[in-house]
Parts: structure tokens; sequence; C-alpha cells
């Protein structure tokens, strides 16, 4: 009877041995990511190289934090394929929240993808560590040579050196509902902030009981992360005002607790108050798409997803830029210094700069090309939906994301407290000086942070 | 001997009874109602989602959505990533927490009430704090993109520990296991025998919430997987949901075929929970 | 007096044989247990007094600065009142209502009518959390959404569910109610069916009514299975996080008002501002709060079995 118990728990505990020693035995022979290759990652590529990838078989995996690009980077992968046909592809995307996670974790571990797709501002502290190889010395003069709008240069530049290879950008642009402009006796479209303002205030419709149903202009009000302020942000930039300033000696300090500041924050609030918008009625481009706004900012993402959810609004709609100023981020494609095959990562980066590979993007999922000296002609006759991305004023300025680190935190908690703000309208709108003071407490927030971090200056 | 003795009740019982039911029916529906909503969701075009009021179903029934759904991403592929790996779990969190669960609940050695607070003490850590260094042991041992990462740290579970413990101060009598050393049955055979048989409404019971987790985890198969053929139904699901064009009719449809496994699953091991119980009804 | 040799010698061989069968059987699991769980939590804790970046590991020992810090934080004290209202009400309705559901399932309505109930209550622990919360989402919507067109049946006004603070967190207490009514039902159900049906006859032989049944067999032979059910609820509770996140998601700019809760900010700092040690001593607070809590709960019921 002893000997059975003593059999049965010799099985078990060998059966769980095994479980537990095949985490160890299959360690040895399988290192995931090829060691660290800081050596190969410099830029030995010859700019046309048609052997970049040799011929052995390769698996390029393209890691990108917005899905909808996904057939775009698989496409691409597909033509490549014609010319490198030992080259295979794996496309990784999640959400942005997924994706700034995973690369947390996999670019400091050496286990990141061969191209990693994200802005030169999010990978700045990567870079700081050496996790992401340099550009290759051509791919480097194509970026600087003027194809590129000089923002989108600024934007990439970090540590006096240029990192990645820009691929599409997240411009703004006004969406107006334009039958809803001709019902209201509105004939021009939107182009200074008083248009904006005034139109908004006859576009917006009560019912009987005085409930808003639809808003004159879907301001952003609520929502996590950072985006309520970068819309707070976005319509300072129309005053020539900032979020926080960069003084003439590189340090940097709040300024939209200035007048200017105060008057947005201020119409804002009235707009909730007067009933121009409201927190209980949809916001953004689902309130466009279902006629509960007559206007918004957005990015030009929108424009395919109303042919998708409300393709009845096309054709009843235009775009057109902000009235004098814009923010601009910008995606670029990075390889890390642990890729496996540098080489034939840049390679089929270069790839992805050809004109038709940035057509692509902007007809699959409505993101804009990053390139400057595209022939967008034909497109525009297309799909004049663009108007508004494509076509900016004279004199239109491009505001980067400054390129500290913490400026995502700024901006977070500056969101965090508008939204809180926001919520209290009845008891700010018409006290400017409840606001200034709230501005203010604020600021000295956004001051002390920078302080933390050594990069405060008057 | 509900129904014999509910023959013999007086009118106003089963009045009572009929109130009860009715009243546990109609909160039923409403528990449904979001899962119902999503279905019928699933079965409408972009342009009616937004109707207000809202109608109960579509004015236009179609499948579009779920043709889409599958076209546009290999669900099927994911849905079979997702049983094996839920299965492996399921398998192992079975094993562990039943013979931990058990010795800690019947045994008094050394260190028996540390070790079992240190189990509870570690479920309360959420997974976002431990999971980068858990992360970071799984690159140590090269299983970063490996099946067996992803297995491993669903190997074990903590409720699940927890979960069998309090089971077993229920449900296995002290005096049935004396009875059973006094027969001569050893201390294996008992547990690896006779102990699971007493356990086995629990053990279903926690056979589908682990097979749940397996099925529902997300943010563990996207830190460790890299290559989306090895994606998990959850995982793969996100690429749906999260995307930044949000085609809720498209969303729906592939959430309704991420949760049918787990519903027919449950309809199989809900017919596996009664049987346990007939069986200890025996026992009792 | 007896030395503690002698005491070790007096143990008897059936006592070792049987803890020779613990250390056989529980040894592996306890090892893959530290392995994947208490060694990656402690690494984590020892974040806690650091200057911690990912990519910046150790970088300065801070000791007990970023508790201190914390305590300051205006984001982590809403979360913790946010967090701490959520429990406290989830866990008190789900589990009295779990509690009904179950005595009613067990003995009263039984059969295959028992049995299609007991489906219905448990299907939302089956869906997957993200699409379910879109789901919500819509159902909670002011306008369009059928939460206020069924209030309205009643002639209740349409309320503000997502964008008004306090009735952003009764949105998110109601969804996780329903989230885990049915898990926590199944699992009393198991205790309540394993017991012996013999107390159970016994009891109604000598006239005790079915509540005084419910409240001397039940009620204290369900102690450890509640006490389970309790300080888990509890626990998931604290760490709500995905219908939060979901239910104020960005991306369609659904008037959502993030209820800011714990492991949200613990988020937020670790991954956003890639602070971990700052988030990491957060994350022991919550371990503290919930632990506390837990040692509560087990004091309660211990008390109220015996």
């Amino acid at each position: 009877m002893i000997s059975t118990n003593r059999m049965k728990g010799l099985v078990l505990l060998a059966s769980l041995a095994i479980a537990v020693g095949a985490c160890g035995s299959s360690a040895t022979p399988a290192p995931t990511a090829a060691p660290t290759a800081a050596v190969t990652a410099a830029p030995t590529a010859a700019p046309t190289e048609a052997n970049a990838c040799g011929t052995d078989p390769i698996t390029l995996n393209i890691w990108g934090g917005y899905p909808e690009n996904d057939p775009v980077w698989t496409a691409a992968g597909a033509s490549f394929k014609k010319t490198h046909p030992n080259v295979d592809f794996t496309v990784f995307s999640t959400d942005l929240r997924g994706f700034e996670q995973k690369l947390t974790t996999a670019l400091p571990s050496n286990t990141a993808g061969d191209v990693v797709i994200r802005t030169t501002n999010f990978l700045a502290r990567f870079i700081d560590q050496g996790l992401l190889a340099p550009l290759p010395d051509d791919l480097k003069a194509a970026v600087t040579a003027g194809g590129y709008n000089p923002a989108v240069v600024q934007d990439g530049a970090y540590a006096n050196n240029q990192w990645g290879v820009p691929l599409f950008t997240g411009g703004t642009a006004v969406y107006y509902n334009t039958d809803m402009y001709t019902a209201a006796g509105i004939t021009a479209a939107p182009t200074s902030m008083d248009d904006l303002i005034a139109n908004a205030a006859k576009l917006a419709v009560k019912d009987a009981s005085g409930a808003v149903t639809r808003s004159g202009w879907s301001l952003r009000i609520s929502g996590q992360g950072s985006g309520v302020a970068e819309k707070f942000w976005i319509l300072l930039l129309q005053s020539g005002k900032t979020l926080i300033r960069e003084t003439a000696d590189g340090k940097w300090h709040a300024e939209y607790n200035g007048p200017e500041g105060v008057k947005l924050f201020q119409m804002y609030v009235d707009f909730l108050k007067n009933g121009i918008d409201s927190p209980n009625i949809d916001h953004d481009a689902k309130a466009f798409e279902t006629l509960a706004t007559a206007q918004f900012l957005r990015e030009s993402w929108v424009i395919p997803e109303i042919v998708t959810n409300a393709p009845t609004l096309v054709g009843h709609y235009s775009t057109v830029a902000p009235p004098v100023a814009d923010i601009l981020t910008v995606e670029s494609a990075f390889v890390p210094t642990a890729a496996a095959n540098p080489a034939c990562s840049w390679e089929f980066v270069r790839f992805l700069r050809a004109q038709e590979q940035q057509l692509s993007l902007v007809s699959t999922s409505g993101w804009l090309p990053a390139r400057s000296d595209l022939d967008l002609t034909a497109f525009l006759a297309a799909n004049p939906t663009f108007t508004g991305f494509l076509k900016r004023p004279d004199g239109f300025q491009l505001t980067v994301t400054p390129p500290i680190a913490e400026f995502d935190e700024i901006e977070t908690k500056i969101a965090t407290h508008l939204v809180d703000g926001y919520a209290d309208f009845a008891n700010l709108s018409g006290s400017p000086d409840k606001i200034q003071t709230l501005l203010n407490t604020w600021a000295t927030e956004t001051n002390d942070i920078l302080k933390a971090a050594g990069h405060y200056g008057e | 001997m509900t129904q014999v003795r509910r023959h013999r009740r007086p009118l106003k019982d089963r009045i009572l009874y009929g109130v009860v039911v009715l009243l546990l029916l109609a909160g039923g529906l409403i528990m449904i109602f979001p899962i119902f909503w999503l279905f019928s969701t699933s079965l409408r075009l972009a342009p009616e989602l937004n109707v207000v009021p809202p109608h109960l179903l579509p004015d236009h029934w179609t499948l579009a959505n779920f043709e889409k759904a599958f076209t546009k991403a290999p669900l099927l592929g994911y849905m079979w990533n997702s049983i094996v790996f839920a299965t492996v779990s399921t398998v192992f969190i079975l094993l562990t927490s039943t013979v931990a669960g058990y010795i800690f609940a019947k045994f008094k050695f050394p260190g028996n009430n540390a070790l079992f607070m240190l189990v509870l003490a570690t479920a309360i850590v959420p997974f976002e704090i431990y999971m980068v260094p858990l992360f970071l042991q799984m690159k140590t041992l090269g299983l970063i993109d490996k099946p067996l990462g992803l297995f491993l740290p669903f190997l074990v579970m903590s409720y699940g520990i927890f979960f069998m413990r309090q089971n077993t101060q229920t449900s296995v009598p002290d005096e049935l296991l004396d009875a059973a050393r006094i027969d001569g049955m050893g201390e294996a055979r008992i547990m690896l025998l006779m102990v699971p048989r007493l356990l086995a409404p629990a053990m279903s019971a926690l056979a589908i919430l682990a097979f749940i987790q397996a099925w529902t985890a997300f943010i563990w198969p996207l830190l460790i997987l890299n290559n989306p053929k090895s994606f998990p139904m959850e995982l793969g699901l996100s690429q749906f949901a999260n995307s930044f064009s949000v085609d809720f009719g498209l969303v729906s449809a592939a959430a309704v075929v991420a949760m049918a496994p787990t519903l027919i699953a449950f309809l199989f091991l809900r017919r596996r929970i009664v049987d346990g119980i007939t069986l200890t009804g025996l026992k009792g | 007096m007896r030395s503690p040799l002698a005491a070790v010698r007096s143990v008897p061989r059936r006592t070792w044989v049987r803890y020779r069968f613990v250390a056989l059987f529980l040894t592996p699991i306890m090892a893959l247990y530290i392995y994947l769980r208490i060694l990656p939590t402690a690494q984590a804790f020892l974040m806690s007094f650091y200057k911690w970046e990912l990519i910046k590991p150790a970088e300065k020992f801070l000791g007990l600065e970023n508790y201190a810090n914390l305590l300051k934080d205006n984001n982590f004290r809403q979360a913790f009142f946010n967090t701490t209202v959520f429990a406290v009400v989830t866990t008190i309705i789900s589990v009295l209502l779990a509690m009904v559901l179950a005595a009613v399932l067990a003995r009263y309505v039984r059969g295959r009518l028992g049995g299609f109930l007991e489906l219905l209550y448990f299907a939302p622990v089956l869906v997957p959390m993200v699409p379910v919360t879109l789901g919500w989402r819509e159902i909670f919507n002011y306008n369009h959404g059928v939460l206020n067109a069924a209030l309205g049946v009643f002639g209740i006004a349409k309320q503000p569910w997502l964008s008004d603070p306090t009735m952003a967190l009764a949105a998110v207490v109601i969804l996780s109610v329903w989230k885990q009514v049915g898990y926590n039902m199944i699992i009393l159900l198991v205790g309540m069916r394993a017991i012996p049906i013999i107390f159970h006859e016994a009891a109604s032989v000598d006239g005790a009514s079915a509540w005084q049944q419910f409240r001397k067999i039940t009620m204290p032979l369900l102690a450890p299975v509640t006490l389970f059910v309790v300080v888990i609820t509890t626990i998931s509770a604290y760490n709500v996080f995905t219908q939060v996140y979901v239910l104020a998601s960005d991306v369609q700019g659904a008037p959502g008002k993030l209820v800011r809760v714990l492991v949200y900010d613990i988020f937020e700092n670790g991954f956003r501002f890639f602070k971990m040690g700052y988030a990491a001593s957060e994350a022991v607070y919550l371990f503290m709060i919930i632990m506390v809590l837990t040692i509560i709960q087990f004091r309660f019921l211990r008390g109220s079995q015996s």
C-alpha cells in the first residue's frame, strides 16, 4: 500500500518537475533576441545596396501603435518581398496605451521589433540609453535635404542627431457640416477664431426644455490622458500663445495662465453655460457622424471613418485648416540597436519613404504622409475633404512637442485639471478672477515639474 | 424533497414561489441584456447604431460584420491559440490549487499559516506592478515570444489555492479522512482519489474561472508575444476594439465570436457541476 | 519541563509521515509559486524605495520619499477616495445580491428552471471586459442610451451617467456589480450545495423555518466560502481598472468623466510618466489597504462563525 502511495507521489512530482524543468532547459538553446549589437547598427549600409537583406531567410517584425495602419505595412511588406524574396514580415500593433507599455518593457530588454514606429519625443528616453540606432548617413541626408517640412525635421531632432524616418503626421483641421451651415445662413468657411465662435452660437440647437440636442462646436471637455489639454493647446496657439514657452537659453515655463489662456478657458465654460455645447451630449467624431454637432477639430483619420460609419454624411461636410497654427506630431520609423538585421530593417524603411507607400497611408487609413515634396494634386482632386489638412494658409505655424521627457506628464496633468475645471462651468463662467486663480495654481504645478527636471527658466 | 413538499403546500406558498421565479427571470433578463445588445449590434450596420430611441432589434439584419471580422483578422487562429492556452492553464491550475489548497486546509505543519498568508498577500498585488520583473525573469529564461513564456505565469493561481482551501474546509470532513486513514489508505491516495470526489463541484467552478482568466488575459500576452500568429483571442480582439476608427458593429461581431466558446464551454461544464453535486449528495 | 529535543522526539511517527507528504507535494508547487509570484512582487516592492525608471533601474535610493510625496499628491488622494467608495459599495451590493440569489437557487428554485436562471446570472462573467464595457458605454449614453430610454418609461428624467462625476462612479459600480455578481453567486452556490442535505432535513423535522435554517445551518457552515467571496470581491474591486479606462476612453470622445482609481493612477505614473518607483510605492499603499481589510474580514467572519 505504502509503495503505491509513493509511486503516485513520485509520478505527480515528476510531472511537475518536467514542467518546471522544461522552462529551464529551453532557456539555454533559445536566446530570443540577438545580442546587443551597437556596432553592427552603425550606418554601414550603402544607399541603394540591393542585397542589404542578404539571401538568408529573414523575418522583419514591424511594430506600430495604430492598428488601422496594419494593412499599409502588410501591403508594403508584400511589395518589398518582390525584390527581396528571402524577407518575410510580421506586423504587430495594438492601441497606443498597450503599445507604449510594450515598448517600455521590450526596448530595454532588447526584445523589440525590427522596425518600431512611434514619435521621437516618446522614444527620446530610449535614445538616451542607446537603445535606438542613429539614422544611416544616406537616410539622414534624405530627411534633412528639404523633402520634409522644417517643423518635421525639428521634431525629429534629438541629441544633435536624427534618429527616425518620418512616416506620417497627425495634423488637425476644422470639420464643419455644410448642410447645417447653409441652414443657419452661413456661407463662408470659418477662417478665424471669431468665425468659429460666432458660428457655434448660431449652430447650437436646444429642445423645448432648453436641453442642448446639437452643439454648435463640439469642444473636447472630457476623457483621459493628455487629449483634453492637447485640444486646448491647439486653440491657444491661434492666439499666438502656447502651453509652455521656451526661453532664449533653452529652458521652459508655463504660458497658458496668461490673459489669452484665461480668455480661452472662459470661452469653454461660457459655451457650456450658454448651451452652445453640453457635457450631456455626444462629442467628437461620434457627435459629428450622428449630426449631434455642427463643427469640431480633429485629425484626418475621421475622414475614412465617416465613409464607414456615416456614409450619408459624405459630401455634406468640409474641412478647413485651423486659423493660424497647429501642433505637429510625427510618427517615424526607428530601428532598435538590438535589431537582428539592422541593414535590412533600414532598407525596408527606405522603401517606406517612396511616394507610392506614402500615398497608400493616406488613402488607407487617412493619416497624412510626412513628406512635403509629394505630388498630391491627383489625390486632392479625388478626395477634396482632405483640403483642410493638405492646404494650409500662408504663414501657417506648426508647433512641435517640446523635446523634454516630462512634457507628457505636464500635459496629462493639465488635462486632468481642465476636465475638472470644465465640469465646474456653472461656477466659473463669468468669473475671470476665479479662472485666473485656477490657472495660476496649475501653472505652479507645471513649473514645479519643470524645476524638478532642471528645465525651468523665467 | 422540495417537489414533494410543494404539492402539499397551500396556495399562498405557490403564489410566493411564482412571484420569486418571476422576479428572478426579470433580473436574469436584465443580466443578459448587455450581451443581447452586443449580439443585436453585431447584426446591424454602422448607420443604424445611433438611432434615437434605440431599436431593440436591427431594422436590416446582416451578417456583413461577421464576414468582415473573419476576413480582417484570423479569428479562428486566435481562437485555437486561446483554446490551447486556456486548457493548459486550467489543467495546471486545477492540479496546483487542489493539492496546495487541500494541504493548507488539512495539515498542521510549521509555517502553514505563514505560507498561506504569503499566498493570500500576493493575490492582492495588482498584476501591473509585478509584471515588469516577471517579464525580465522570462527574458532571462529566453522565453519571450515563446508559448512556454505565455503559459508559465498561468500555471498557478493565488485565488485558486485560497478557493480550494476554503472549500476543503467546508466539504471535506475530518472524520472521513480519519476513517480512510484507519482503513489503511495512504495520504497520497486520499488526496488524489478521495478528495477530488468531494471537491468536484468546487473544482468545476475553479476550472471555469481558470479557463475564463486565461481566455480573457490581455496584458501578459501583449507583453510576451510579438508574432500575431500566436495571439490569443483577447489580444487579437483588441486590434479591433482599440483601433482608432472604432466600428462598433464590427467590434461587436468579433466580441460575439470571442465569447461564444466560453459560453459553450460553460454549458458543458455546468452539467459537470450538477453531476458533482449529485456525487457529493450521495456521500452526504 | 521537557527539553525541546524531547518535544521533537515525542512527535509521533504518524506526524512525520504527514510532514514528508506535505514536503513532497507542496514544495514543487510553492517553488513555482515563489518564482512566478513572490520573487517579482518582492522586486517591485524594492523599487518603491528608489527613483527607478525601467531604463534607469535603481537610479537613486530615496527611502520613504516616494511614500511621503504620494500623501501630498492630489491625484493619489482622489484615486484613493474613489477606489474606496467604489470597492465598499460594489462589495456590499454584489455579495448581498449573490447571497440572496444563491440561497434561492440552492434550495428553493431548482431543476431545469434553476439551471436556466443560474446560466442567465452567470453569463456576464463569461464575456470579455473590453467589448462589453464598450457595449455598456452605449447603454449609458445620455441621448440614445437604452438605460435612459428605460428610465423614461417610468417617468424618470435622463441621467448624465458618464459625464457627472458622481453618476460616473455609480455607472462603474453598476457595470462592476453586473460583472461580479454571477461569479459570487456560483461560488456561494457551490458552497451551499456542499452542505449535506441531511442537516436541513433534520432541521425541518424539528420544525425550523427556512429563515432559521439559513441563519443556523447555512450561514455558519458557509462562513469560509463567504469569507472567500468577500475577500476576493474586495481585492478585485480595489484593482478596478479596465471598466474605468474604457468608459472614459479617449477614442470617440464619448462624454466620459474619468473616475480616477488607484490602478489607473499607478499605470499612469509607471508607464506614462515612467516613474516606476513612485508607482511601486503607490502599489504598496494599495497592498497595505487591502491587507488590512482582509485581516479585518478574517477576524470578523471567524468571530461570527464561533
